[in-house]
């Protein structure tokens, strides 16, 4: 399954119609179609890397919030991570469209809050289909090649048709929380050596942590650690997360992830990839998603940032996404401005050539007060 | 020091994973940058970004037959790098046609029919005809690694290079 597009009417204080596209609006060159794009079936490109920028409390994370509600209906089939940002909203109308198994659904609901069960009910459902023919590569959108779906519902009301799709509950993306619980994270580390081959943590330890040599996991409670001096130490789980550094726990539940999300081909959500980690590490990240040796299944890694020099990474404006807070918050590909691609993306930004710079008034105003 | 291997296409890398596989190459895939042969004209920001990450001495090779626009360096890893270009001669069918002992007929028609042409003409592989795909070469030379070797060195015979250009042959072991 792979997301295409999302528009959502009525979520917080977004414009209505606010949407987000996973597949290239832009021309496609060889390097693009090289290290940018990953082609889901014949001549369907998605991206690999999707960015979002734009100032503080300029509606970056809600846009993360938005896209968890679709993969959240396309994993669940019903409201479940997502429910504590719709409690206090009107009706929400959300459309996707989705690739599946050779073809391309649209689905359109409406969300309603239901306060006596503290559920959210789907409304108005409607699936349309469309076999994925190369030739509708550049006009995927078009619903009058689909077809749609005569469904009887005979499923509870916070449930969505989306079930009779997939029929099973699958975890279908991934969504990196920097709060990381203490059993949560040692569960996924047990999970992790179980299911990968174990050298693949001491990897990622090493990145991180260059004085542990090595973790291996003795049994289901214990691991043995070792430190660069050689010196080898067991330790039980709670013991293992209180000598780690919150740097490494971080990265390591980050990491972890990262692989799962390669080896599956879902996507990562991460929101302000920056924090916590080396401009190197994040870079690194970001990179992974573009080797098509390592992203063998189309994983898109979508992210928000503060640190515009990430997006020097990009090789394509139309990857990129621009949040504004004014009197909505509104989304705007970074394609659509038009601009020359000489300059460095980054030196865009703090020219100010998306209206995302901080404004200088406000931080003089604030030194102002601190010399007071 | 570390390798920076950027080909013009992906025949090209085809031909470069194919020695590399086969340890035929005088550096490995440890050597390269991001361990990776890289399908790019120009430098992309995903093959910038990782060539900022190594902190060594960088040797850049092109491989490709044209190579007729200047390679551009981007300011923040301008520094210290040593480039090489790296020519492959004529167009790289060449080196199936070497192979097919038809170079003598080549040479009769080259004014008129490009190597790529003439080896869609006349070359086939397992009932197939050379049709230009990666996949082709792959099958072409996956189990026969050493008449690459050999047909790549006799390209260099019968070629003659620009200043700065070396041979894919130097490549070799």
């Amino acid at each position: 399954m792979k997301l295409l597009n999302l528009t959502i009417t009525g979520f917080k204080r977004c414009i209505d119609n606010f949407n987000i596209t996973f597949t290239p609006t832009a021309n496609k060159n060889k390097e693009d179609i090289e290290y940018e794009l990953s082609e889901i079936d014949d001549n369907l490109y998605v991206f690999n890397t999707i960015g979002i920028v734009g100032k503080n409390a300029s509606g970056k994370t809600t846009t993360i919030e938005a896209l968890s509600i679709a993969y959240d209906i396309l994993s669940n089939f019903k409201i479940k991570k997502t429910l504590n940002y719709l409690r206090d909203t009107k009706d929400i109308i959300i459309k996707l469209y989705f690739y599946y198994n050779e073809f391309i659904y649209y689905y359109k609901t409406k969300l309603i809050y239901n306060k006596n069960n503290d559920y959210i009910c789907f409304k108005d459902e409607e699936i349309y289909k469309a076999k994925y023919y190369k030739s509708y590569a550049n006009d995927l959108y078009n619903l009058d090649r689909y077809e749609k779906l005569n469904l009887e519902k005979e499923l509870p009301e916070d449930t969505s048709i989306v079930y009779y799709i997939f029929k099973e509950i699958e975890m279908r993306y991934f969504y990196y929380d920097s709060y990381i619980e203490n059993t949560f994270f040692l569960e996924k580390i047990t999970d992790m050596y179980n299911m990968y081959n174990p050298n693949i943590l001491k990897t990622i330890i090493e990145l991180f942590d260059d004085n542990i040599m090595d973790i291996k996991l003795k049994n289901k409670d214990k691991f043995i650690i070792t430190f660069k001096n050689n010196q080898k130490e067991e330790k039980n789980k709670k013991e293992l997360f209180n000598i780690l550094s919150s740097g490494t726990i971080k990265g390591l539940y980050l990491y972890l992830d990262v692989i799962l999300s390669l080896e599956s081909g879902r996507d990562l959500v991460i929101d302000e990839i920056e924090i916590h980690f080396h401009k190197t590490l994040v870079e690194n990240l970001i990179n992974l998603y573009k080797d098509k040796r390592i992203n063998k299944h189309h994983a898109t890694l979508i992210f928000t940032t503060h640190y515009c020099e990430l997006l020097d990474l990009f090789n394509r404006y139309d990857n990129i996404y621009i949040t504004r807070h004014e009197e909505k918050i509104s989304i705007t590909n970074a394609y659509k401005y038009n601009i020359s691609n000489k300059l460095l993306k980054s030196k865009k930004f703090y020219d100010n050539a998306f209206d995302t710079a901080v404004n200088y008034e406000s931080l003089i105003k604030f030194k102002k007060e601190l010399l007071k | 020091m570390k390798y920076l291997i950027m080909c013009e296409g992906t025949n090209e890398k085809t031909i470069i994973e194919l020695l590399l596989e086969h340890n035929k190459l005088a550096f490995t895939q440890d050597d390269l940058i991001n361990l990776e042969v890289y399908h790019a004209r120009q430098f992309v920001p995903y093959i910038t970004s990782e060539v900022k990450h190594y902190s060594g001495d960088i040797k850049v090779l092109r491989i490709g037959d044209k190579q007729s626009d200047i390679l551009k360096i981007p300011q923040e890893i301008s520094h210290d790098k040593n480039i090489y270009k790296c020519r492959t001669s004529y167009e790289l069918e060449i080196l199936l046609i070497i192979n097919e002992g038809l170079f003598k007929e080549f040479l009769k028609v080259k004014s008129k029919v490009g190597a790529k042409d003439f080896a869609k003409e006349y070359i086939k592989y397992n009932g197939k005809f050379y049709d230009g795909s990666c996949e082709f070469w792959q099958n072409y030379y996956h189990r026969r690694i050493n008449n690459l070797v050999n047909n790549i060195k006799e390209c260099k015979r019968l070629t003659k290079l620009k200043k700065n250009e070396i041979y894919l042959a130097d490549l070799l072991k």
